[in-house]
């Protein structure tokens, strides 16, 4: 298994002479023929997990128990959140790739230094799924009445201790594609993912799996990507009632101006490996 | 799980065979680069080969494109936005221009177009025919590709950093182009000494330095899992991610060249790292450069490997290798490079840019500097100062200073080292290089045993938790100085769950809320120092559930 694909010296040899003559991509008229809103419209709808789900596993707490578990009452492991009436699922971030200057409203565009809150409280961050534009600024608030430290795998890296009460600040330098994870090393069970974009076309589903996101350009192919921490293969996604499977979560849509377009979105059970 | 372990260590022990009968000069097949199959597991990929066959809809436009001539790529290029390569032998998509059919539908440069509309292609010439001649304009068509990332990965890779016996060429009789290593700043000079088999000159200068003296342990890939790596506790270390702990930079920057050099010198204390000061300096540079380079490779190949596996397109050679030079101006400033295809450009920018992330701190006050030492206050005439004593008292102020700093939550050390600073705080964390066995915490554990077992196939060694640092032991990895302490506390340790400390602006009254003062920070510098030399009473309690979590 360790010697799968070994390179090819012949293919690496006409990739070097590529590179030697700086053989730039084929530029031809793309930014001109690129696709322009012909106007703005909403995307809303609810994401919904069919079948029995597999049940969450209990979190194991071994630090700081008067805090992190009040009352002795059992933690469940929060990587899988489904409504139990409904089937709702929560913490679902849904946003569009690929939009940039004209296809972007300026409602979907914060203020830059605008703030961001993400708060921890009882040992949980209590923003699973956060969201926030580069050139905003997110303020980790530990609410606890013990220090935690709060570790962002995003661009830039950062790891500082919070005392009770303290707020710091963190800035993004780079969107990216999938969330970054965040978690605290003196309570490891602690997990929360933080998604940088560069505009405000991001909605994450609430507790019960519903979305909205506004002022989408219209007439042009939209590019939205679902993404789950549990979820890894779209291929059973039931969109409207009609079976879609998403190459790698990306659901490709056309909106119209001015309306409102509706995905009632089924995901079946199965594809969430067992938590 | 033992079958696990010893398929992995045969595995190594075999590895090591290839790399003895190498160093012996015996004819054995020159060392390759491992691929980092544990990455692509690691991103998501649901094929770690990276190798996919999809089918996407290509549009076609409403009429035939006019562009005539011999060349079929005009006509391609105005009706698809795609160019087709040379090889008549298989229609191989050279390029695609964004936002056209053809990449907008999904298809990449380096697809090998296999069917279409359900009838298989076989060479360029049927694709030709089919995209232009056959094509029913205005209805999309059905294109079925052979997508191979993975080995493009690798011939990419192989391309700009050349093999472990040649950086500076692709393949032992292939012709040496040392020019793009050294656009990147790289010293061609000593990444060929270091890297080759081993062999001495004449005059006595030695060759093949990285495989006589690093490759056992750190892997001929520098992936830490070389053949003796899977008997050290700790592992030798990875260098692909570009991540180091024990620096003198901030927070997640990369080493700069004089932390390298110290790890070669002093080693790593409590570690399997030796120190080299036994070797000539000049082959301690080669050797650093080395690691840099084969650092640089990892982390290319890391990022390629996670937009291969997240389903992006991967940057084309010209635009891996594009970016650079990296030429610093007069204050050693380099411009950092905007397009995110130049990935190693970028890659290389972080490392020239490490020398200006440096913790330096406000020296602590002689007297500090003095208790640091290990100098106890003294009288006049050189007597010991009594506990009473102006001086002695100071002392004590600091290291009780220190101790409720300890144990305050501004540093909150306490927590993860232990209320005996045992380093038994919280023993149930990874560290990042084991971010792949956390994140299977959750799951039952028969099925993460079966995960850790595909992961252990790939080639990742056995995974352990990562234990704070047993304060009482005296023994420091990143260096004893004061100023090493001073840095891990300021900054954390990089790739590892030790945060960095919030510290308040020069000259800003204490609070413990807000953060901690320089001085405090070596008023704890001070208390850790101490541990050592203070008695432990009786052991501490263990919580239950620690013993439960900890992986031997």
């Amino acid at each position: 298994m360790v010697d799968q694909f070994q390179p090819n010296a012949e293919a690496a040899g006409e990739f070097r002479a590529k590179i030697v003559a700086k053989a730039a991509p084929a530029e031809g008229a793309g930014a001109a023929d690129a696709q322009k809103a012909t106007g703005w419209g909403t995307i809303q709808g609810t994401i919904v997990v069919v079948g029995a789900p597999p049940k969450p596993g209990v979190v194991l707490i071994n630090k700081d128990l008067e805090v992190c578990q009040p009352g002795g009452h059992p933690v469940v492991n929060d990587n899988l959140v489904i409504n139990p009436s409904g089937g709702g699922l929560a913490n679902v971030a849904i946003f569009a790739q690929g939009l940039k200057g004209e296809n972007v409203h300026e409602s979907a565009v914060a203020k830059k230094g605008s703030e961001v809150s993400f708060d921890q409280k009882t040992c949980l961050f209590l923003t699973h799924v956060a969201t926030i534009q580069v050139g905003q600024k997110l303020k980790i608030i530990n609410s606890d009445p013990i220090s935690h430290n709060t570790l962002i795998r995003g661009n830039p890296e950062f790891n500082q201790t919070l005392s009770p009460g303290q707020a710091v600040m963190y800035e993004p330098a780079k969107p990216m594609t999938a969330p970054a994870g965040v978690a605290c090393s003196i309570h490891p069970w602690m997990s929360a993912y933080l998604l940088p974009r560069d505009n405000g076309y991001v909605a994450v589903t609430n507790p019960e799996g519903k979305f909205e996101i506004k002022n989408l350009p219209a007439g042009i192919n939209l590019k939205l990507q679902l993404w789950h921490e549990a979820l890894k293969e779209y291929g059973g996604v039931e969109i409207n009632g009609q079976k879609q499977p998403l190459s790698r979560g990306v659901l490709p849509i056309k909106i119209e101006p001015d309306k409102t377009t509706t995905l009632e979105i089924k995901i079946p059970a199965s594809a969430f490996p067992a938590s | 799980m033992t079958t696990h372990i010893f398929n992995s260590r045969v595995a190594l022990t075999l590895a090591g065979l290839v790399l003895a009968l190498g160093i012996l000069g015996c004819a054995a097949p020159p060392p390759k680069f491992r691929p980092n199959l544990v990455q692509a597991k690691t991103a998501g990929a649901e094929k770690v080969t990276l190798a996919s066959t999809p089918e996407v809809d290509l549009p076609t436009p409403d009429k035939a494109p006019v562009a005539g001539g011999k060349d079929p790529n005009a006509a391609l290029e105005q009706a698809y936005g795609m160019k087709l390569s040379d090889d008549a032998g298989k229609a191989v998509i050279e390029s695609v221009v964004a936002d056209k059919p053809a990449a907008s539908a999904g298809l990449m440069w380096g697809d090998v177009i296999t069917s279409i509309n359900g009838s298989s292609i076989s060479d360029r010439p049927a694709a030709v025919k089919a995209l232009l001649e056959q094509a029913t304009w205005g209805k999309p068509m059905k294109v079925k590709v052979d997508r191979q990332q993975g080995q493009q990965i690798a011939n990419l890779l192989l391309a700009v950093f050349g093999t472990p016996d040649h950086p500076e060429r692709v393949s032992a009789d292939g012709s040496p182009d040392p020019t793009l290593l050294k656009s990147f700043g790289f010293d061609i000079d000593k990444l060929q000494v270091s890297a080759g088999r081993v062999y001495s000159e004449q005059s006595g200068r030695q060759h093949g330095l990285y495989r006589l003296h690093c490759a056992h342990c750190h892997g001929i890939s520098g992936d830490g899992a070389g053949p003796t790596a899977a008997f050290l506790n700790p592992y030798p270390r990875d260098y692909r991610q570009g991540k180091f702990k024990f620096k003198s930079t901030l927070g997640a920057e990369k080493p700069t060249h004089a932390d390298l050099m110290r790890i070669l010198t002093d080693g790593v204390p409590g570690t399997a790292m030796p120190s080299f000061r036994i070797l000539p300096e000049n082959e301690r540079e080669a050797l650093v450069e080395y690691v840099e380079y084969l650092s640089v490779r990892g982390e290319t190949e890391i990022k390629l490997i996670d937009r291969a596996a997240r389903g992006e397109t991967i940057p084309t050679p010209a635009e891996l290798a594009g970016g650079g030079p990296l030429v610093p101006d007069a204050e050693g400033n380099v411009t950092e490079p905007q397009d995110e295809n130049n990935i190693v450009a970028g890659v290389v920018y972080t490392w020239r840019m490490a020398d200006k992330k440096i913790v330096a701190p406000v020296a602590p006050s002689e007297e500090m500097t003095k208790w640091l030492a290990g100098e106890m206050p003294k009288n006049a005439d050189g007597s010991p100062a009594s506990a009473d004593s102006p001086a002695e008292k100071r002392r004590l102020a600091s290291l009780a200073r220190g101790q409720a700093m300890f144990y305050g939550t501004a540093a909150n050390c306490f927590s993860c080292h232990g209320d005996s600073q045992l380093g038994d705080g919280q023993t149930t964390d990874y560290d990042f290089w084991f971010q792949w066995r956390k994140s299977l915490d959750t799951k039952p554990a028969a099925d993460r045993d079966k995960v850790i077992a595909e992961f252990e196939a790939l080639g990742a060694l056995p995974p352990r938790n990562i234990k704070p640092r047993d304060l009482r032991a005296g023994v420091y990895r990143g260096g004893r100085r004061p100023l090493d302490i001073y840095r891990r506390i300021f900054s954390g340790i990089n790739g590892t769950p030790m945060p960095a400390i919030s510290v308040l602006p020069a000259g800003a009254a204490p609070d413990p809320k807000k953060g901690v003062t320089t001085q405090e920070i070596w008023d704890l510098v001070h208390f850790v120092k101490s541990l050592p030399y203070q008695p432990l009473s009786q052991p501490p309690e263990q919580l239950e559930a620690l013993r439960e979590h900890q992986i031997q």
